[in-house]
């Protein structure tokens, strides 16, 4: 063997020697430097994982988040529809209050307004036919007063006490 | 007014006539006496003249008014002027 091996070149102590050397080498890598780094190695992943843990639940979290406040935008906005909705039809109620209110206003001043107008009509129209008999009845005071004689005074107390005579009969 | 009445007059006792005949002018006694005949005689008549009376006789008695002068017929005619 160690022949064959000498043929090709190969000094089989030395790859022996290598051999052992390589093993030495091994452990104490293994033993100084490779648990180490596998610790380290192991580690690095539990941390990577953890992150792609937390960044799962994150990722989760954010859209549950978003999901959220898409739904409160949506009551939000239902809210302020409703609001708005509510407020309008109050508004149109109180408009129609006013205009109603305005409008019996109206009516109210136009029947006053009527009334005083006929009243002062009325006063104007009473006020006339007052003159007219006061001035009718001067005149006629006045014609009768310089007509009547005593002759025709106790013609008319005669007719006078003609009629009450016949009316106690 | 009867002799009574003078002797109440002059001791200042004053009696309340019951029936007033007021005209323009004076009566006669035929007219005051068919007044009374038509009135009743038993009541005292006091006869007063009162030229605002524009013709015509108004008689009161015992508070009830007979108004037979023109002013009673213009202020009629007057009222119903105003009221028509």
């Amino acid at each position: 063997m160690e022949d064959v091996l000498a043929t090709i070149g190969i000094d089989f102590r030395m790859v022996l020697f290598s051999v052992i050397n390589f093993l030495v080498f091994f452990l104490v890598l293994q033993k100084f430097v490779l648990k180490k780094l596998g610790a380290s190695l192991a580690n690095r992943q539990a941390m990577i994982e953890e992150s792609q843990r937390n960044a799962a639940q994150l990722k989760v979290e954010l859209e549950e988040a978003r999901e959220t406040s898409l739904k409160i935008i949506a009551a939000a906005n239902q809210q302020a529809s409703d609001i708005v909705e509510k407020y309008q039809t109050e508004a149109e109620k109180l408009a129609a209050q006013i205009k109603q209110q305005a409008e019996d206003s109206i009516a109210s001043f136009e029947q006053e307004s009527r009334k005083l107008m006929e009243a002062e009509r009325n006063e104007l129209l009473k006020n006339t036919r007052k003159e007219l008999a006061d001035v009718v009845i001067d005149a006629a005071t006045k014609l009768i007063s310089t007509k009547i004689n005593e002759d025709e005074d106790k013609k008319l107390i005669l007719k006078f006490l003609d009629t009450i005579e016949s009316n106690q009969k | 007014m009867k002799y009574s009445q003078r002797k109440l007059k002059k001791k200042k006792i004053v009696i309340d006539p019951k029936t007033y005949v007021t005209t323009t002018f004076e009566l006669d006694d035929a007219m005051k006496s068919r007044i009374k005949s038509i009135f009743g005689s038993e009541d005292e008549y006091v006869f007063l003249t009162d030229n605002t009376i524009i013709g015509g006789i108004t008689i009161k008695k015992h508070g009830k008014l007979f108004d037979g002068s023109i002013t009673n017929i213009l202020n009629q005619l007057h009222s119903k002027i105003i009221s028509a």
